[in-house]
This record gives C-alpha cells, sequence and structure tokens, in this order.
C-alpha cells in the first residue's frame, strides 16, 4: 500500500485564512463588547493610575525645585504642636521636630496626608463627574483627611505617653486601617452627596 | 570568575552591614569646664538634647572638667573620679558606661553613649562623683527628647487605600449606570 502523502491543496488555504479572519473578528467583538459594558469603568481606572502617576511626578518635581516636602513637614509640625499647645500638653517645634510634656516625634515627609490625599484626589477626578462636583470634592476631602491625620498624631502623642507598650500597635495596624477607611469613606460621602444625589441616571 | 563572583557576595555582605552602620548619626555632647565662670559646661545648640531613633548621643567628659570649682575647690583636687548621667525616665534610653571613670584611660575614654530605647521625653542630670559614690556636683541638664516618625501609611498601607478606591469606583459606577426596568 502506497503511502498517501500529506499536502496543502489549494482548497485548504483559503480555509485556514476564514479561520483566522473569524477569530480577528470574535476577538475584535469581544474586545469591543467588554468595552462597551465595562469602558467606564475602564477609563475611570485609566485616569486613576494616571492622576496618582501624575501626582508623584509633580510632588517629585516640587520637592526637587522647591523644597516642597520641607516646607509640608514643618506645616504639619506648627499644627501638631498648635493642636498640643491647645490640649494643654505644651507643643513646640524645633525645625520638623515637634516636643512637647508628654511624648516627642519627627515629622517626616511620610507623616503627613500627602500621600492619601494624592490617592483620594486621584480618585476623586477619576469618577465621572462635573467639574464643580469635583471641586467640592477636593475642597472638602482635602481638609478633612488633613484633620483626621491631626487627630492620629495627636492620639499618638498621648498613646506614646500613656501606653508606650501599644505604641506600635496603634500607630501601624490601627491609625492604618482608620485612615484607609476614612480616605474610603469620605470618597463614598463624596459620591453620594455630591455626585450622586437627584441626578441617578439609567443606561 | 569565581573570584569575581566571591568578592561580589563580599562586598554585598559588606555594604549592607555598613550601610546601615553609616546612617546611624551619632550627637556628640561635649561636657567641659568654662574657663571664665570655672562651671561646668554642656555644648548644647539648641538647649533641647533631640536624638531621632536612628541617632545615638554621646556624652564626651573633657579633662578640663576637673578644673571646675566647687566650694573654692577644684574638683580633681576633691578627688573626681567617676561621673554619670541620670535620667528621670531611665526606661527611655539605654547608658553605656554609666558611671564612667575619669579622667580619660587609653583602654576607657571617658565618655558615655546613650541608645534610644523608647520615644518620649525626659530630664537628666549629669553628677560628678568620687570613691564609694560621693556626690561632687550636679549639673542640671536640660531635657532629653527621643524622637520617633509616624508615617501615615505605609506602602502597603497605600497599595492597599488605592486598591480600595479602585474597587469603589468600580462598584459606585457600575451601581450608577445599572440597567432598571422601568416603573422600578
Amino acid at each position: 500500500m502506497t503511502r498517501k502523502k500529506h499536502k496543502h491543496t489549494h482548497k485548504e488555504q483559503p480555509a485556514l485564512e476564514q479561520r483566522f479572519d473569524q477569530f480577528v473578528t470574535t476577538t475584535v467583538t469581544r474586545l469591543h463588547n467588554f468595552w462597551q459594558r465595562n469602558g467606564v469603568i475602564l477609563r475611570a481606572w485609566t485616569v486613576f493610575a494616571a492622576m496618582i502617576a501624575l501626582f508623584t511626578t509633580l510632588l517629585l518635581v516640587l520637592n526637587l525645585y522647591t523644597g516642597f516636602d520641607d516646607w509640608l513637614n514643618r506645616a504639619t509640625a506648627a499644627m501638631l504642636a498648635g493642636a498640643l499647645w491647645l490640649l494643654g500638653a505644651g507643643g513646640q517645634t524645633v525645625g520638623t521636630i515637634v516636643t512637647s510634656k508628654i511624648f516627642s516625634a519627627e515629622i517626616i515627609t511620610e507623616c503627613t496626608a500627602i500621600f492619601p490625599i494624592m490617592i483620594f484626589l486621584a480618585a476623586v477626578i477619576a469618577y465621572p463627574s462635573r467639574w464643580n462636583q469635583k471641586l467640592w470634592g477636593i475642597v472638602l476631602g482635602v481638609p478633612a483627611i488633613v484633620f483626621v491625620n491631626l487627630i492620629r498624631l495627636v492620639s499618638l502623642f498621648y498613646i506614646g505617653y500613656w501606653f508606650p507598650s501599644v505604641f506600635e500597635t496603634a500607630h501601624l495596624l490601627v491609625w492604618q486601617s482608620l485612615i484607609i477607611f476614612f480616605a474610603v469613606l469620605f470618597w463614598l460621602v463624596w459620591v453620594e452627596l455630591f455626585v450622586h444625589r437627584g441626578q441617578v441616571q439609567h443606561a | 570568575v569565581r573570584t569575581i563572583k566571591l568578592f561580589a557576595v563580599i562586598g554585598l555582605a559588606v555594604a549592607l552591614v555598613a550601610v546601615p552602620a553609616l546612617t546611624q548619626q551619632q550627637k556628640v555632647v561635649n561636657v567641659t569646664c568654662d574657663t571664665a565662670s570655672n562651671k561646668i559646661k554642656v555644648s548644647l545648640n539648641p538647649v533641647v538634647l533631640v536624638i531621632k531613633f536612628n541617632e545615638t548621643a554621646r556624652w564626651v567628659f573633657d579633662a578640663s572638667v576637673g578644673n571646675c570649682q566647687v566650694q573654692g575647690q577644684s574638683l580633681q583636687a576633691l578627688g573626681l573620679n567617676k561621673i554619670k548621667i541620670v535620667v528621670a525616665r531611665a526606661e527611655l534610653i539605654k547608658l553605656e558606661p554609666n558611671p564612667v571613670s575619669w579622667p580619660s584611660t587609653p583602654q576607657q575614654p571617658s565618655a558615655i553613649t546613650g541608645t534610644p530605647l523608647q520615644a518620649g521625653t525626659t530630664e537628666y542630670s549629669i553628677q560628678f562623683l568620687r570613691d564609694n559614690n560621693v556626690l561632687l556636683e550636679v549639673r542640671q541638664a536640660s531635657n532629653l527628647e527621643i524622637v520617633v516618625s509616624t508615617p501615615t501609611l505605609t506602602e502597603w498601607g497605600l497599595i492597599a487605600l488605592a486598591v480600595l478606591l479602585a474597587g469603589s469606583l468600580a462598584f459606585m459606577i457600575r451601581r450608577r449606570f445599572t440597567c432598571r426596568p422601568a416603573g422600578t
């Protein structure tokens, strides 16, 4: 029995091309449908990521050319010292170091609210809303996060004095979770009160 | 090639040990005798001694300390041979060696090193002693502040916040643009 040699015939060639065309068409259609279904979310995520990248770059440039980080640290230290002074703990600043009758801390850029604010602002800008609504988010959200951070710093001073053994837990575990919670909460409150209120859309 | 690899490993190990060691800074406080007033002088500027958590403090007692006068006699003549630092809140800082012998010997310089243990603020004083811990003079030094930095969010905290906000974005967008049957 002679062995039949397999060859690509002229008839098989268009079939392969046809299958390839079909594959491309299906993929494009699927991607198009996916974009149709999730386009708003994907666009928002893209803007969110781009805004975080933009703010980070901006912060690096500002720190490099204007010493913004030093100003920010001093401003946070001054606010903290003022709050401690009001509470009777005798807060004072020596540069970026805050001293008081009870506890002392050095304010570095990571101690300020700048990084949570950057992420919060990116989320406010990324959410589909009008510019005046975004402006409300910025105007109310930024001071709210700064205020929560101030409460965090003041509370850590008292925790460091009264319960030094739980200072690390309060700082790393409790307050980190609370900062995340408040940042997300402020964003949700902004969406509900300033964006969704009275303008529920039905697609 | 093997030698190069060996040197690379040794270099990396040295760098891993040396870099943190180099970043640990030391604040030096010089304790001398003020020639004008013949009183103990502690060099501090600003007056409050601030030590960060990655720093150590070193009090160096100069040979001139013995010339300082107490009730008309120099400390050296009174038999000064030990100096001790007394901290009100001893749990904040580890002082070694405390007391230290005075004057300096080739084996042991007359200096006390303080390593922060915990953040906080405390008062401290320097005691000048002779045999049997007889107190000759006390120099009430100023406050000692051990400072710590408290980052708002660590890198993992920031990642968690970004992920949660991205999730909230998707959730709220989906909720806002969900199709609803008419009349509901």
